[in-house]
């Protein structure tokens, strides 16, 4: 995959901090439990 | 370097075929070449079973005339081969070949070895995974340029449906915290429970209490109507019946005055007939015998019509009558005292008295002459005195008919009296029968109700049993007397002051009312008994790993469902309408339409990179294939189509060739580059030795027509 262009792409179509990461973070092939633990990390440290 | 052979046996008809195999073009090639040579040398063949080969006919991004090349070296109809040919990488051990050997079938295989010795099969997903296929002949690139969105389509699609498994998991792990020991729906699942419990309590007292007052109220309304519409139908059925003994009478009336004036019309008749042939029988006997002097009396006379019996008519014809009477009597009067008159008479009796004796010869005594004798002389007598004897009997004739003619009058106006006042009997009676068919009317009309209310009478009373009121009871006793023993609330009273219809509607919607309770009431059992399974079954479980994020899961189930719909729905839909030509640069465009369509613009940019035009080489900042104008970083426009065909050509597959941080190894293919002049395949051969020496080129071929065939080695 044209990682590099797509995941540009569709980062600059959103202003959402969450979005950016879910793309970035399924750009590197990150799913189901993994995927979701790794959000949810970002997620609970960006609260604390 | 890249060895290859092949063998293409071509049907050319009638059974005849001819066959190519690798002629002038060497078969081991360097890994980066430009191949120039005449036509039908066998350029574009390598090209095609190199592609071919590596599964090309798969791939969506390779256009549709090579797709159609590729497809028709596998055209059992019109050609079969066989090919082998094996691509490797001088400072690598990777080795990727593929191989037909069997030249009747279709079948063949693609094979990676990475350690240089074992190999194993690719399928098209597992080498779409580690290649890039880059097969393409720029002709026409400017038309062209929007066909590189179509790999943008295909990520952007990949990303969608990624979201949307990760939305699909977020959706099942949700669902696992709701069904798992969860205490805040533990909680929510109590309060609702309680709820529904305080809710059956309320249905189940009031249900029994609106069952009771339905009860009352449909046994007093249904033996309410019971006896009235039995009462009603006895009181009709008396006046049904008064009103039918009218009738009958009316009839038999009718009937009477019928004959009495059929009778009298013809007594009228007969009189009139009677009248008029006494009056046609004298008029001429007074017409000869009236004296002159009253011949203006006889005009009056006349003028009388004989078939009319108008009243006046006939009193005319009566005065007349009289008046003529006195005429001839006192005539008739004169006459008997004349002498001449009264010897004559006598003279005429006895000739009348011994007529019959005419023939006899017998001899009177004392007068010396036969009776016959005698006869033959008083006939000579009478004869003498025959016209006042003539008269005599015509005045005595007049006056007989007019006596008779004045009885006729008489009788006649009586008999008209009668008949008029018959006639205005029948009138009166007329009346009656205009008022009999009313009655008529109102006999059908009765009979009607009565029907109607047997009926009614007979229905409440099957209604009255079924809710079971006593039939003995319903038969014997008076409606008073039953609805003593039977409870009676106020509030039935209330409803029975309404009428008929409304009391039937009122019991109609409490009947709907019950049935709606009884349903609640046995949903909300069902819906509890589940609900104190649920409640049961969540206190007995364990909480579920992820139950702390429960808020931050449905945030993050939202968002993803937002993002996958928008990428597969609405970025889809944008993309489409741009390779489809279908916006328009005075288009208006949503804000979100606006940000996409830039986006775009600047990702062609990216893929294009670096592109000479005229005699320079610019960097693309912005490729916007709606106003078809290149932005440069030195903030200069181009438009497209002022860009020559060689340039537009390498800076199309510049564009194919930009691909950045993708870790799959390119097999870079392009034919027919022939309108780039050197400067603008610099370039290119510049990208290719760069991904070549950063291991991103497996295996590049640039082909081109020429008089002579070269091959020229890029690195």
């Amino acid at each position: 995959m044209n990682q590099y262009s797509i995941i540009n792409f569709l980062k600059s179509l959103t202003e959402d901090e969450i979005e950016k990461i879910m793309i970035k973070l399924i750009s590197e092939n990150n799913q189901g439990e993994d995927l979701l633990n790794k959000i949810l990390e970002i997620m609970v440290g960006a609260k604390k | 370097m890249i060895t290859y052979d092949y063998l293409i046996d071509r049907n050319i008809g009638e059974g005849k075929s001819i066959k190519f195999s690798p002629g002038q073009i060497p078969t081991k090639l360097k890994n980066v070449i430009v191949i120039e040579g005449p036509n039908s040398s066998g350029k574009s063949t390598l090209l095609n079973i190199i592609a071919l080969g590596l599964l090309g006919t798969k791939s969506s991004r390779i256009n549709p005339t090579l797709q159609s090349k590729m497809s028709s070296l596998l055209d059992l109809n019109h050609q079969k081969i066989k090919f082998s040919f094996q691509i490797t990488l001088d400072h690598e051990k990777l080795i990727l070949k593929s191989e037909k050997n069997d030249i009747d079938g279709t079948e063949f295989i693609v094979k990676e070895s990475i350690d240089g010795k074992t190999f194993h099969p690719l399928s098209f997903e597992s080498f779409e995974k580690k290649y890039n296929l880059i097969y393409d002949i720029p002709n026409n690139p400017t038309e062209r340029l929007p066909e590189l969105l179509k790999e943008l389509k295909e990520e952007q699609f990949q990303f969608g449906n990624r979201f949307k498994d990760f939305g699909f998991f977020l959706h099942n792990i949700i669902t696992e915290i709701n069904s798992s020991r969860n205490p805040e729906r533990l909680k929510r699942l109590k309060k609702k429970l309680a709820e529904e419990e305080r809710n059956r309590k309320k249905l189940a007292k009031e249900l029994p209490e609106l069952e009771a007052f339905l009860d009352q109220l449909e046994k007093n309304a249904y033996a309410e109507y019971y006896y009235y519409y039995n009462n009603e139908g006895e009181w009709l059925t008396k006046r049904k019946n008064k009103l039918e003994q009218e009738i009958k009478k009316i009839k038999g009336k009718g009937r009477k005055i019928t004959t009495t004036i059929s009778r009298t019309k013809g007594k009228v008749y007969k009189l009139q007939v009677n009248f008029t042939e006494d009056y046609k029988k004298v008029t001429p006997l007074i017409q000869s015998a009236l004296p002159k002097n009253e011949r203006s009396r006889f005009k009056i006379w006349k003028d009388v019509n004989p078939y009319c019996s108008e009243i006046n008519e006939l009193n005319t014809v009566k005065i007349e009558a009289t008046h003529f009477q006195d005429i001839f009597g006192r005539e008739i009067e004169g006459l008997k005292k004349d002498r001449s008159f009264i010897d004559a008479r006598i003279l005429a009796k006895l000739f009348y008295a011994l007529e019959e004796f005419e023939d006899s010869i017998l001899m009177i005594p004392e007068l010396e002459v036969t009776i016959a004798e005698l006869v033959g002389i008083l006939r000579k007598e009478i004869d003498k005195s025959s016209i006042m004897i003539k008269k005599y009997d015509i005045l005595n004739q007049i006056n007989s008919f007019l006596k008779d003619l004045k009885i006729t009058i008489k009788e006649l106006q009586t008999t008209q009296k009668e008949l008029e006042q018959e006639s205005a009997a029948s009138e009166n009676l007329s009346e009656d029968i205009d008022g009999f068919d009313e009655k008529k009317r109102q006999f059908k009309k009765m009979e009607d109700d009565l029907a109607l209310f047997a009926t009614k009478c007979n229905e409440y009373f099957q209604r009255c049993i079924s809710k079971g009121v006593n039939q003995e009871k319903l038969e014997n006793l008076t409606y008073k007397e039953l609805v003593k023993e039977m409870p009676r609330s106020g509030k039935v009273n209330q409803y029975l002051s309404l009428t008929e219809k409304q009391v039937l509607d009122k019991i109609e919607k409490l009947q709907d009312e019950i049935v709606e309770k009884r349903g609640q009431l046995s949903g909300l059992d069902t819906v509890m008994t589940q609900r104190r399974k649920d409640v049961k079954s969540l206190e007995n479980q364990k909480p579920h790993k992820f139950e702390a994020h429960i808020n931050e899961l449905n945030d993050l189930h939202r968002k993803t469902e937002a993002i996958s719909q928008k990428i597969l729905s609405k970025y889809n839909t944008n993309l489409k309408n741009l390779i489809n030509k279908k916006v328009k640069e005075d288009q208006k465009l949503d804000k979100d339409e606006s940000r996409y369509y830039n986006e775009v613009s600047k990702y062609l940019a990216h893929r294009i990179g670096y592109f000479r035009h005229i005699d320079r080489t610019y960097r693309a900042k912005v490729v916007d294939l709606i106003s078809g104008k290149i932005e440069t970083d030195s903030e200069e426009v181009i438009y497209i189509s002022d860009m020559g065909t060689g340039q537009t050509q390498s800076a199309y597959i510049l564009s194919l060739l930009n691909i950045k941080n993708d870790d799959r190894m390119i097999i870079a293919l392009f034919d027919e580059i022939a309108m780039m002049d050197d400067a603008s395949l610099e370039p290119i051969y510049v990208k290719m030795r760069e991904l070549y020496k950063s291991n991103q080129l497996l295996l590049g071929i640039l082909v081109q027509k020429s008089n002579e065939l070269t091959v020229k080695e890029l690195v």
